[in-house]
């Protein structure tokens, strides 16, 4: 998503660019009494005296014009998790952080260093690292305990500033 | 510098959202009459319209223009932040004393020593260095990759009361400024030798 967006903001900002200066170009271009240079503004004021607010073509460039909207607004309104997790502060002129994918990866390899525990996946954020394991047996048992307090081990180990909560489920292999 | 472009991008792109949603919104409601009928009938540029166009064109061009110009303007610096500027630091000079004289060191040189200062630790698996430019003096970026079952606040200990210390004193430099970001690498297989 990070990258879809920005490759939408990359291009919205190129054409958005190219098409002002373009409009500012044609308006100096036409005080003088030159003709359209790119922008065919001719045939667009007849299409434009001659549409109706009614019409289906406007309704169709509306409703286009009202899924853009409502995409980018999500785009842009979307919460991403951070690259990096601050940890606590030591020295006022230094910051430092942990990697967010390191840290998901290193608490996985943590929950799946219990016995009876299949894979997990982690997903960490400033205030929560969820986990979910998978256990080699249909049982799950005390696993989730034992989870947690692996995870909670290597989080309080890092002293994150934000010192996430640890959120652990199990679920059983299928039989 | 990553994190203000999301930032700069989530800002932009739902304010454009928005303005496009009231837009295509206040199209839909007028076509289809909910500002009422004599609204919905008419032709999309009306005499009104063009007529207070034609009658205010000694103003309205001038400042179509400019309005223009100004979107152009703040959309191409939307652009520009998009580009990551290489601001990695050439070289520098150290503090100069009262003789007149001055050193200048080459960043890469005393980055790639901070870096080897630092991997010396056991617990450290690699570390990288970038000194960038900065108004006042230089400041560091260091990414260090370390072990996870290591003991971390030993080695953050390490990292920034001693390792920083000697390159900031190595450098000379008063207040320097550092951003550090730990990455957690699985721990080494143990050899049974």
């Amino acid at each position: 998503m990070r990258t879809l967006s920005r490759l939408v903001a990359a291009a919205l900002a190129l054409a958005l660019t190219a098409g002002a200066l373009l409009v500012a170009i044609e308006i100096v271009l036409a005080g003088v009494g030159a003709g359209p240079l790119v922008v065919p503004y001719d045939s667009w004021y007849s299409n434009g005296r001659s549409t109706m607010w009614d019409s289906a073509v406007a309704r169709r460039a509306f409703i286009l014009v009202l899924i853009l909207g409502a995409a980018l607004l999500l785009m842009g309104l979307v919460r991403r998790r951070p690259l990096s997790l601050p940890l606590s502060t030591r020295h006022e002129l230094v910051g430092t952080h942990v990697a967010r994918r390191g840290l998901e990866r290193s608490l996985s390899r943590a929950a799946t260093s219990v016995e009876g525990v299949e894979r997990a996946t982690v997903a960490a954020s400033d205030t929560r690292a969820r986990v979910l394991a998978t256990a080699s047996r249909h049982e799950t048992g005390n696993l989730k305990e034992l989870v947690t307090a692996a995870v909670n081990e290597r989080l309080g180990g890092l002293r994150l500033a934000g010192q996430p909560s640890s959120d652990v489920s199990v679920k059983g292999m299928k039989s | 510098m990553s994190g203000d472009v999301d930032r700069i991008n989530r800002y932009v792109l739902s304010s454009l959202g928005f303005v496009l949603i009231v837009i295509g919104g206040y199209g839909l409601a007028r076509s289809f009459g909910s500002l009422g009928d004599r609204y919905s009938t008419g032709a999309f540029l009306s005499t009104n319209v063009t007529s207070f166009v034609a009658r205010n064109s000694e103003w309205f061009w001038v400042v179509a223009a400019l309005a223009a110009l100004l979107v152009g303007y703040l959309a191409w610096r939307w652009l520009a932040s998009q580009i990551p500027t290489p601001n990695s630091l050439g070289q520098f000079e150290l503090n100069s004393d009262d003789s007149g004289g001055f050193t200048r060191v080459r960043a890469r040189a005393a980055a790639n020593g901070l870096a080897r200062d630092i991997a010396r630790h056991d617990a450290v698996r690699a570390a990288r260095v970038k000194l960038i430019a900065d108004a006042r003096s230089p400041e560091v970026e260091v990414k260090v990759d370390v072990y996870e079952n290591a003991d971390f606040v030993s080695v953050r200990a390490y990292v920034e009361d001693e390792a920083l210390e000697r390159f900031q004193r190595m450098i000379d430099a008063v207040d320097l400024r550092a951003s550090i970001e730990f990455n957690l690498s699985e721990a080494p297989a143990r050899s049974l030798a």
